[in-house]
């Protein structure tokens, strides 16, 4: 007998009775697994219990009434409300809204509270996304030079492609780091040394509709 | 030799079934950054799946979609909590396991009862003479299931069902592999006295 789980139990029997499940839906690691069919080819008792479980399986019971994935998804949006907006990812991760808010049991006060608070939030999203200093990056790695770049805020056109907009970014040597913003923009990150002419050729890249740098142009 | 089993193809098939870790990690990261659209095609792939899992938990079936919902809006609202030490699978289904105990506490249903494993399961099934048509048998064994407690039903469910693992399922209802494998021991154990006979007629 080779496989490791038998050596831990006084009954190697009773430990593949507890296993046979598993091994019917092909999930255990390859040791038991190994274990258990060394067993199976010599207990006629266990090859027997195997297709009992075998059968109920095939025995699929019903479901039952079914809750229609349409409806579900149709209430899920209505309360999901305010929370599906695309907020900015950074202001989503600081849990500006309290969880009390999101879940708790609707009020009279909520009803104008809530919306009132959301507005406060996206307005501190926006101040947040857009102030004059480099964003804070959230990852590193250990061998990830710190970041030097400036940023800038750009806007593309409704019909831009991805091809302009892929091309865009590279002609200038921009970098996104953040976004979409409630206002549909994106922060891009533009070499320091170069800051004015990327600036520039971002601007005059096909696909783009506005860049507004947010650090001074000047080297 | 027994030939080894392969994952059932049932299993294989199904909505974020057993191959599909990868493009559920993927979709989950896209919520944290609140894309409502990776969060329609999780709600989409994982819907069917707890559906049929809260039905088979929630003996008041009124309370399967407000569970169903309840897990869901989780991961939407906590996909950032997902630490990913787990399969994806396994972390929403033990956010609905949980919500389905609070359910059934609420709601004065019995709670798993470590005395129930050694009786006998209740004479749910009608034990015909006869041959069983495959209606009546899946009847027999939903309300052979229905008969276990909510511990053994989770752990047949997922276990048969949904293709868990035993260390899964453990980290699902948040018990040791040991116990695991014993509920599922005493589940089988009922069931067996429930079908006696009459699935060899017919299968």
């Amino acid at each position: 007998m080779s496989g490791q789980i038998l050596k831990l139990e006084p009954d190697p029997h009773a430990a593949v009775q507890r296993l046979l499940p598993w091994y019917l839906t092909g999930r255990l690691e390859t040791t038991e697994h190994d274990a258990v069919e060394a067993h199976l080819s010599q207990c006629p008792e266990c090859r027997a219990e195997l297709e009992t479980e075998r059968q109920w399986q095939l025995l699929q019971p019903g479901q039952g009434a079914q809750v229609d994935v349409e409806d579900g998804w149709a209430r899920m949006r209505a309360r999901l409300g305010g929370d599906a907006m695309p907020l900015p990812v950074a202001t989503r991760r600081r849990g500006w809204l309290p969880p009390a808010w999101r879940t708790g049991p609707r009020s009279p006060a909520r009803a104008w509270a809530a919306p009132a608070l959301l507005s406060v939030g996206l307005l501190a999203a926006i101040g947040y996304t857009l102030r004059p200093q480099s964003l804070p990056t959230e990852y590193h790695t250990l061998a990830a030079p710190a970041e030097t770049g400036a940023t800038a805020v750009v806007r593309f056109l409704p019909d831009a492609t991805e091809a302009q907009i892929r091309l865009g970014l590279k002609d200038s040597g921009a970098r996104l780091v953040d976004g979409p913003t409630v206002s549909d923009a994106y922060v891009v990150r533009l070499p320091r040394e170069h800051y004015a002419a990327a600036l520039d050729k971002l601007r005059k890249a096909p696909g783009v509709a506005l860049v507004e740098a947010l650090e001074s142009a000047s080297p | 030799m027994t030939p080894a089993p392969k994952p059932s193809p049932r299993l294989a098939a199904l909505p974020g079934g057993l191959h599909d870790d990868a493009e559920d990690r993927r979709l989950v990261a896209c919520v944290c950054a609140h894309e409502l659209a990776a969060f329609e095609t999780l709600y989409r792939r994982y819907h069917p799946r707890l559906s049929r899992f809260l039905h088979r938990m929630l003996r008041p079936e009124h309370l399967v979609e407000e569970v169903l919902d309840d897990t869901l809006y989780v991961v939407w609202n906590q996909a950032e909590r997902f630490n990913g030490t787990s399969k994806v699978s396994t972390w929403i289904f033990a956010i609905a396991y949980r919500k389905a105990l609070k359910a059934l506490s609420r709601h004065d249903d019995p709670l798993p009862d470590a005395a129930e494993d050694d009786q006998p399961a209740a004479d749910a099934a009608e034990r015909p003479e006869a041959r069983m048509s495959l209606a009546q048998a899946r009847a027999a064994i939903d309300t052979a299931l229905r008969a276990l407690s909510a511990d053994q039903r989770a752990a047949v469910e997922l276990t048969y069902f949904h293709g868990f693992s035993y260390p899964e399922i453990a980290q699902i209802v948040e018990c040791p592999t040991d116990t695991v494998k014993t509920r599922m021991f005493h589940a089988r154990k009922r069931l067996k006295s429930a079908f006696a006979g009459p699935l060899d007629d017919w299968l």
